[in-house]
């Protein structure tokens, strides 16, 4: 048997959650969460990390020069690096809509990027 | 000079001042927001990540979704937007305000006003670091801004100095944008920010967290090329033979937020220690007209309690409009190991809702006293002074006011 201490990410709150698991790595029980995110979070971060990416991509003819984006769902962790190489590539014409999906299913996780505020075309 | 008119007056658009002007404007009566920008929102608009709203808005935005929400609440015909314009004066007499704008000086006559200008990051000049003035140090909110918005990376390789939520954010913010970040560094022996940032922002990346360590000296010939750092004792004294250096080109600053209230410090009571506006559980000033809420009365941890500290000064602000009169104010008192408390002053017109931190890591129960009757207690829990504890108790509950005292106990 062993134990994994966590912090959790959903919300400010940071509950610190205890997961029990045996040698197989099957969790057994899992303490300290205030709200069933927190359950879904450890039971995830025990197997494969997950988490949104915030972030920006740049705007093409906008008042603004870069839009912000999140991932609509958690991703996997270990494909931040290669989903911030993706954005880090892709550019948007202006208007930019808030929800516009900018990417779709980026490397087929499942979650979309999608823009996070609106930004106006420049009037030239 | 152009005059406006209004029933409530609003100073700053950010997330308190909408919430200030949205429940005011529920209450009937005209609202004019006025705003240093030219957009709503405040620092929301920079804060492009996730983590905010599960409280107000019952799911996980970002910042800028956030303020955008808000925006649409308070896109309302009651409810006018003055953009670009700076307070000036306020005549305390005529209820008159004066702001300079592109058009030059403006006057807005009101009823009430909500002063809700947020807080400023203090600054590298505050913390007499040895060294040249090199470039190259940036607040954290100021680097945020440059990369969220300007598209520009304020370096190459930095150290960050202040364990506070918006440098461990921009710990993440700035390796995910391809800067190396050496180290984040605390005075304290204890972290600053949320533990929930640390996980996220600073062990997914393994960036390393320095407590008890802070910066000796700055050096470089125009750009910032070295730090040096040490690690200090219980005394904030520095360990002889600590001394390391890092190569760095960028020192960002997360060393904490002041209330900005220089243009109403003459005009209503400053909390000396902490220099944000004194209110009472209403939020009203030590003036009967002007009501003050969000991070320029105390710097909050989430912006959901500064939204809904803002719709109750909003409130308050709109029925002193309509001639409700004020309650019977009662101070609170601080007992054992309380840092911080908001408000100081009880309104017997209001249900008691408190924000606390405590001055030092503890565990035990936080409990109010009504005279030596214990009205509310927490449950057992550790405390850290970066937590902000939040609960509300019930004006009946509270009944007759005997001296009111917060306080930590084992």
């Amino acid at each position: 048997m062993k134990e994994v201490d966590l912090t959790c990410v959903q919300c400010p709150l940071g509950c610190k959650i205890k997961v029990k698991m045996d040698d197989a790595g099957v969790v057994l029980d899992i303490l300290g969460n205030r709200c069933n995110r927190g359950k879904e979070y450890a039971m995830q971060e025990v197997v494969d990390p997950k988490r949104v990416i915030p972030t920006n991509v740049k705007v093409l003819n906008g008042v603004d020069e870069l839009v912000s984006v999140k991932t609509t769902n958690p991703v996997p962790k270990r494909l931040m690096w290669e989903i911030m190489n993706i954005i880090k590539e892709t550019t948007v014409e202006a208007p930019v809509k808030i929800g516009q999906v900018i990417i779709k299913d980026i490397l087929k996780t499942g979650a979309d990027i999608v823009a996070t505020r609106e930004v106006e075309k420049v009037n030239k | 000079m152009k005059k406006y008119e209004t029933d409530v007056l609003v100073i700053g658009g950010g997330a308190a001042g909408m919430g200030a002007a949205l429940s005011a404007s529920e209450e009937g009566v005209k609202v004019t927001i006025v705003e240093r920008t030219e957009r709503l929102g405040g620092i929301l608009n920079q804060c492009i990540h996730n983590g905010f709203g599960l409280h107000f808005f019952k799911e996980e935005l970002t910042g800028p979704e956030y303020a955008f929400k808000f925006k649409k609440l308070v896109q309302k015909d009651n409810i006018e937007f003055l953009s670009n314009r700076f307070l000036y004066k306020i005549d305390e007499e005529n209820k008159e305000v004066y702001f300079t704008s592109t058009e030059g000086m403006e006057v807005i006559k009101c009823k009430s006003m909500v002063y809700a200008a947020g807080a400023r990051e203090r600054p590298y000049g505050s913390l007499l670091v040895p060294g040249g003035r090199v470039s190259g140090i940036y607040t954290a909110g100021v680097a945020q801004r440059l990369t969220n918005l300007e598209n520009r990376l304020p370096g190459k390789k930095a150290l960050i100095l202040g364990s506070g939520d918006i440098g461990l954010i921009m710990a993440r913010r700035l390796t995910l944008e391809g800067m190396k970040v050496e180290a984040v560094l605390e005075r304290m022996p204890y972290p600053g920010g949320l533990e929930r940032n640390i996980n996220q922002c600073l062990n997914d990346f393994n960036i390393p967290l320095l407590l008890s360590t802070t910066v000796l000296e700055v050096r470089g010939n125009g750009r910032l090329e070295e730090v040096i750092v040490g690690q200090v004792d219980e005394n904030y004294n520095v360990i002889k033979g600590s001394e390391r250096s890092y190569a760095v080109d960028t020192l960002i600053l997360s060393v904490g937020l002041v209330p900005s209230t220089t243009p109403i410090m003459h005009v209503v009571d400053i909390n000396p220690r902490t220099r944000g506006v004194v209110v009472d559980s209403q939020m009203r000033t030590s003036k009967d007209w002007i009501f003050a809420a969000g991070n320029c009365v105390v710097v909050y941890d989430l912006v959901d309690y500064v939204s809904s500290e803002g719709q109750i000064a909003g409130k308050n602000a709109a029925k002193y409009v309509k001639g409700e009169e004020k309650g019977n104010r009662y101070e609170i008192k601080k007992g054992r190991n309380i840092g911080i408390i908001n408000p100081l002053i009880y309104s017997d017109k209001s249900d008691l809702e408190l924000y606390i931190r405590v001055s030092k890591p503890d565990t035990g129960k936080l409990v109010v006293k009504n005279g030596d009757e214990i009205v509310y207690q927490s449950k057992e829990s550790n405390l850290l002074p970066s937590e902000m504890e939040h609960f509300k108790i019930k004006k009946e509950k509270l009944g007759e006011i005997k001296g009111l005292t917060v306080e930590m106990i084992k």
